[in-house]
């Protein structure tokens, strides 16, 4: 093939393609993620998740920044640029798809059992888990259990958390 | 059998292997869908717990097929093909299917949430590791225990501070991991349950459909207890605590006030 940029893609869609087979089968992800210099981790529950193949795609984008990268911007530089923009979202892209085709046809009960409680945590973010009672008055700390007044001024103590 | 039932048996389990096919896809779906959403959601079981309801949803659906077909389309034509004993061998041939099949998916099931909570163990130790401060001072509170919500004045400016569990460690101590490894381990027993009653079932059928003998609910009574004996004492021991003999008691009192005290061979054998 004369066109190295065009050689770049075919290989960069040869290896994707690869992944995207390969992501179905988590026995088989171990070898992938050798394949690409990545620890090994075989999965003892679960399928391959979108993390996998994120960390499994940057590999293999580096390897055709590399690539590109040496081609410089002499040869077809909208053509360059398009495929610099691609790379840069490339991991993220195919993280997205390998959510969707991970759960197949039961996609949707994965994505209800979901929405309430993103909203329930969305909501709660922040909350604290400890909380110290003062006085309304005096501003003084609670001293003693279950002692609802200041010790200092005998004000009442009110909820505050930290 | 003649080749009219040899033609129905094979059109039977040309269906069941259709229906066991299914769950398959369902169970190797919801693995992998299971896994994204651990990932998502490490320590909080809630979202968990949904989607295995709209899984367990789908599954129903499939044993609900079952019977459907087999009432509208199956059993007239087995009743049609040859004496009762035909029948009764299709009969049998479902039962069997249906318990595989609950087998099958409630292993499923029980085995991933307890992968999910193994997996959460290591964040609910460091949650437990993570120092908390008092919030009046900084200083570092020395708590009792912290899978329970304490109230403790701080040993440095005296402030009290009451401190809530963190939401992971309330999650594994407050039944759901314990509940989950003890049903695993306990699930063999429940199927030996499950299985009995099947046999015992059959035994009747080969008597006239005559009653239970004393026996075969003393047995029945015997492998329920040896599940809740199991199910309490894996329980104590994630939880770290004695086993819990009123547990077993309250489980066996209400199976035999419901399944035993209601049968009039166990009431002779057993009066008040």
């Amino acid at each position: 093939m004369s066109d190295p940029l065009a050689q770049i893609e075919e290989t960069l869609e040869q290896h994707l393609a690869w992944v995207r087979d390969r992501a179905r089968d988590k026995a088989a992800w171990p070898a992938v993620q050798q394949h690409y210099g990545l620890p090994p981790t075989p999965i003892a529950f679960g399928g391959v998740t979108p993390d996998h193949v994120r960390a499994v795609v940057q590999q293999l984008v580096r390897l055709a920044a590399t690539q590109l990268d040496a081609l410089g911007t002499t040869v077809a530089p909208a053509r360059i640029e398009a495929l610099w923009n691609r790379l840069a979202e490339l991991a993220d892209t195919e993280a997205k798809q390998q959510a969707s085709r991970a759960s197949g046809s039961l996609g949707h009960i994965f994505q209800n059992a979901t929405a309430n409680v993103d909203f329930w945590q969305q909501k709660h973010e922040g909350w604290s888990l400890q909380l110290t009672l003062i006085c309304k008055s005096c501003g003084a700390a609670q001293q003693k259990t279950r002692d609802f007044k200041c010790s200092y001024c005998s004000g009442d103590l009110f909820r505050r958390t930290h | 059998m003649t080749p009219d039932q040899t033609a129905l048996w094979q059109r039977l389990e040309g269906f069941l292997g259709k229906i066991e096919e299914r769950l398959k896809e369902i169970i190797v779906e919801a693995e992998n869908g299971l896994g994204v959403l651990f990932a998502q959601h490490p320590t909080d079981p809630m979202p968990i717990g949904n989607a295995m309801s709209g899984l367990d949803f789908r599954v129903k659906d499939l044993v609900k097929k079952i019977d459907e077909t087999w009432s509208s389309q199956i059993e007239p034509k087995f009743e049609a093909a040859g004496d009762g004993r035909f029948l009764d061998k299709g009969l049998d041939r479902k039962r069997d299917f249906e318990l595989h099949l609950e087998e099958q998916w409630d292993t499923f099931k029980v085995k991933a949430m307890s992968a999910y909570y193994r997996a959460m163990w290591p964040l609910v130790q460091a949650a437990m590791q993570k120092p908390v401060p008092c919030n009046r001072c900084g200083a570092e509170l020395v708590l009792p225990v912290r899978h329970e919500s304490v109230s403790l004045p701080c040993s440095h400016c005296g402030s009290v501070n009451q401190v809530l569990v963190d939401t992971a460690v309330s999650y594994w101590f407050g039944g759901g991991a314990a509940h989950v490894f003890a049903e695993e381990a306990a699930l063999p027993c429940r199927y030996a349950v499950e299985r009995f009653r099947v046999q015992v079932d059959r035994d009747r059928r080969g008597r006239s459909w005559g009653q239970e003998t004393i026996e075969q609910l003393r047995e029945w009574d015997r492998l329920e207890l040896a599940y809740w004996n199991r199910y309490a004492e894996v329980k104590a021991q994630v939880l770290g605590q004695p086993v819990d003999h009123e547990l077993v008691k309250s489980r066996m009192d209400q199976f035999r006030k419901y399944s035993l005290e209601t049968n009039q061979v166990w009431r002779r054998a057993n009066p008040a």
